[in-house]
């Protein structure tokens, strides 16, 4: 398969559950290497470079699982993504996230996706929902170039996936983000451009309105979903 | 040097590759089916030795030793097996193995207080008692039987695990525990069982061992660093793998302390480190 | 992320400290040499939780940093001749380049196989010692030199003296290591412990920090070996001993793993008990033992932790009983967040 995405670009990946949505996240994010086939990211190969490389390259990514520091609270979670942000990390004898800076990005942050309640609770005590909401705050707060969101609404209340669209929606129109969703009322309301997958092919890729009408789709995703 | 001298060297290596052989696979069967690593595993060998000591001395016949301690430290493991260990499941692999560090230091009081301090004679038995003539090389023949019982059990274990419906299961189990619970597999069942197991192989290296170092409460503790060894070099979880460490750690033990006297014991930590460093996952993993 | 000055673990720690200055002073000698032994086995302990308990690098072979730290005083001063002001930076400096290599040479390791290759490195450093002549082998070394610190007014070789001096030693990288890891280095530490997956989306490339953490460590480590050398002025292979690091994994875990205050604690307790025990049984093993499954079996938080869950417990009492007399304590609440709203119906009452 072939994807390419431009910057700015504000892509839905579907396709039914097996058709490698979460296989090609990882891929790209470097948490797998292909077997075949290259990565470019700005023009430059980097199909070599692990997460961590990739991730300092401006890709961010939210996972399907709560992937989180569960032993402490909503603000150390995210003082720890705002530190690697501003690489200050080697910081042997104070605490950097003290600095005002710091401490008003992970406000903002927090502020953003409706964490202000909740900051100082450990992250373990919470509501899946809020769990959830800090994954996404996690992703955001390195301020990437690309954000990869997989299905950052699963198991949200729809209020919640409300608020969540708002939020993607309101993010900086520079930010490429490639979503995995299986929520379509979402998908179509969201993005610009659809691929859709199936057995790790790019079946379709086009609007929102192409991929409504188009028969293939209907056939292969419609068809299981509904 | 002699040719003699080297044939020697050549079966002592072989003998002691044998003995870590049988002490090394029931761990790595069950590291590989749970993740899970006995630090106690010394603890049952040593244990075997005593029982087998004391069934030496109440039947007389070492035949008797070599049966029963398997069986009686088996029951022991199973035992431990259900109160402790079974019950820590939920609490993760780190608790356990910390669980049965404990037990370590447990074992060596309890054998300590049973048995006493003192290292404690171990005859190998009469009919294999002298020494064979083989090739112009004389050789005692206990160290003979060792080797054999080794390979016997080497191939058994093959068959077991290669050409049953039980070691189809165990395979299974440590490909991909989850895959084989879902196929039907009870893998906590299979698990207890190979613990078992593993537990009376130990003890029956044991009591092998026995006639060879004499009996005393620290053998456990100071064979599972090798057994250990073994079991990372080898790669978890595989037969393959027991028994391709098992003969490196043997050979290059033996004949590192006889190449290079001056780092004799430090070759086969090297070997680890290097094992560590080139080939994380051990020569031949289970789980690819 | 860790808190140095937590009002519990600064309870803890001051208590430790007052009890330790205090008994320096009033003990008899069999006491003080006691006490120089909890702080040892304190030090050793703390730099064993910096690993253990915060990056969870769960080391088997923590010991072969203190032999290292022991050994390299011991042959610089008596072996070489060298003054223990030269031999003393030397030693802690051989227990971080050990840390730094063992650091380098498990950092692609993970749990089960990290406790092996630190378990087989220590062992490696036990054989090394026992095998080698110049060192004494099995018999040791002897006749390592406390320094000289008359200038200072101190004369080590007085049992109170240098008792209070260990138990400075032990409150001074207590609030070292503290700082350490309430650090942006000690956030990152922690997170890589909790979620190793998530730091490395983050960008951060969790292996410097490991050695590095380690680094430390062994320089900790070998600066509590030094201090067991002059402690006992011998040294002995039993150090790097697997066993040996097995102990101070336990009072790691008996005091508190990834508490800092706990581990001391735990290496206090421990100790005195050894000798309390050893009073009337020579089978000492058979306690810790049965103490480590004890401590792993309920839970594994350790003293400490038991002291944490009593601070929430007592906290929830005066929460309630506030609630019931003023109608809520509304500050409080405020600090502490909203309580989540719990169904009437507990998951296993449904149906």
């Amino acid at each position: 398969m072939s994807l390419r995405v431009t910057r700015g670009e504000r892509l839905a990946v579907i396709g039914p559950n097996g058709a490698g949505k979460t296989t090609l996240f990882n891929l790209l994010c470097g948490e797998l290497r292909p077997s075949g086939g290259i990565v470019r990211i700005g023009g430059e190969e980097a199909t070599r470079e692990d997460a961590v490389a990739r991730a300092r390259r401006g890709l961010s990514r939210s996972f399907q699982q709560n992937t989180l520091f569960d032993e402490t609270t909503v603000r150390d979670n995210l003082a720890l993504a705002v530190l690697a942000r501003l690489g200050r990390n080697w910081v042997f004898w104070r605490d950097p996230a003290r600095e005002p800076r710091v401490t008003a990005r992970i406000e903002a942050l927090a502020r953003d996706l409706g964490l202000a309640e909740v900051l100082d609770r450990p992250v373990g005590a919470l509501a899946y929902g809020t769990r959830r909401q800090l994954e996404i705050a996690l992703a955001l707060a390195r301020e990437p170039e690309v954000l990869m969101l997989d299905e950052p609404t699963a198991g949200m209340s729809p209020e919640e996936t409300r608020a969540i669209l708002e939020l993607v929606r309101g993010l900086p129109r520079e930010m490429t983000v490639v979503l995995i969703e299986h929520d379509l009322d979402l998908v179509f309301e969201f993005a610009e451009r659809v691929v859709v997958l199936d057995y790790g092919r790019v079946v379709f890729d086009g609007t929102p309105g192409a991929a409504r009408a188009s028969p293939v789709v209907r056939e292969i995703y419609m068809g299981s979903e509904v | 040097m002699t040719t003699a001298y080297w044939l020697t060297q050549l079966l002592n290596a072989l003998q002691y590759s044998m003995l870590l052989f049988v002490l090394s696979v029931g761990l790595t069967v069950v590291f590989g089916l749970m993740n899970f690593v006995n630090l106690a595993h010394g603890t049952f060998y040593a244990l075997g030795a005593f029982v087998g000591w004391s069934l030496l001395r109440i039947t007389g016949s070492f035949w008797a030793a070599l049966v029963g301690a398997p069986l009686v430290v088996a029951a022991i493991a199973a035992l431990l097996y259900l109160v402790m260990i079974a019950r820590m499941q939920r609490a993760g692999h780190l608790a356990q193995v910390l669980a049965t560090l404990g037990l370590v230091f447990v074992g060596v009081e309890v054998m300590r207080m049973i048995w006493g301090d003192f290292a404690l004679e171990f005859s190998a038995p009469p009919a294999l008692a002298g020494s064979v003539s083989l090739f112009g090389l004389v050789y005692p023949a206990y160290r003979l039987f060792v080797i054999a019982l080794g390979l016997v059990a080497l191939v058994l274990l093959w068959l077991l695990l290669e050409r049953t419906a039980l070691g189809a299961m165990i395979r299974a189990a440590v490909d991909n525990a989850a895959m084989a619970s879902a196929l039907g597999v009870r893998v906590d069942r299979l698990f207890f069982a190979m613990f078992c197991f593993g537990c009376a192989l130990a003890a029956l290296a044991g009591v092998v061992a026995a006639p060879i170092f004499s009996v005393y409460p620290g053998m456990g503790i100071e064979i599972l660093i090798p057994t250990l060894i073994v079991v990372v070099v080898g790669g978890l979880g595989s037969l393959r793998g027991a028994v391709a460490g098992s003969l490196l750690v043997g050979f290059v033990d033996t004949f590192g302390q006889v190449l290079l006297p001056q780092l004799s014991g430090i070759v086969v930590y090297a070997l680890l480190a290097l094992t560590l460093l080139l080939r994380p996952q051990g020569l031949f993993p289970a789980r690819a | 992320m860790f808190r140095l000055f937590d009002p519990l673990r600064t309870t803890v720690a001051l208590a430790l400290l007052i009890a330790g200055l205090w008994w320096a002073r009033t003990g008899d000698y069999f006491g003080r040499e006691i006490l120089a032994e909890m702080a040892v086995f304190a030090i050793a302990a703390m730099s064993l939780d910096l690993l253990a308990g915060f990056p969870r690098l769960v080391s088997m072979g923590h010991g072969l940093f203190v032999g290292i730290g022991a050994y390299a005083y011991t042959v610089a001063t008596v072996l070489a001749g060298w003054p223990p002001a030269v031999a003393f930076p030397l030693a802690v400096a051989a227990g971080a380049g050990a840390g730094l290599l063992v650091g380098l040479a498990t950092v692609r390791a993970r749990d089960i196989f990290y406790i092996m290759a630190t378990l087989a490195f220590g062992q490696m450093g036990y054989v090394w010692v026992v095998r080698s002549g110049e060192l004494g082998g099995d018999d040791g070394l002897a006749g390592a030199p406390r320094p000289d610190l008359s200038a200072l007014g101190l004369d080590l070789s007085d049992s109170a003296t240098f008792a209070t001096l260990l138990v400075s030693v032990a409150a001074l990288v207590y609030l070292l290591l503290g700082r350490l890891l309430a650090s942006g280095f000690g956030r990152t530490l922690l997170a890589i412990g909790q979620n190793e997956r998530r730091v490395r989306a983050l960008g951060i490339a969790p292996g410097p920090y490991k050695v590095a953490a380690t680094t430390l460590s062994g320089a900790v480590a070998g600066l509590a070996g030094v201090l067991a050398a002059m402690h006992s002025m011998y040294v002995s292979p039993e150090l790097f001993h697997w066993t040996w690091s097995g102990e101070a994994l336990i009072m790691t875990i008996l005091g508190g793993i990834g508490s800092l205050v706990g581990p001391a604690l735990g290496a206090a307790a421990v100790v005195w008990l050894k000798y309390a025990v050893s009073a009337w049984t020579e089978h000492w093993g058979l306690f810790l033992g049965l103490f480590l499954i004890l401590a792993v079996w309920t839970g594994g938080q350790g003293l400490y932790g038991y002291l944490e869950r009593l601070r929430r417990w007592s906290a929830t009492v005066r929460d309630a009983r506030g609630r019931e007399h003023a109608g809520g304590d509304r500050a409080h609440q405020a600090v502490r967040g909203p309580h989540r709203h719990r169904p009437g119906v507990a998951p296993g009452d449904a149906g």
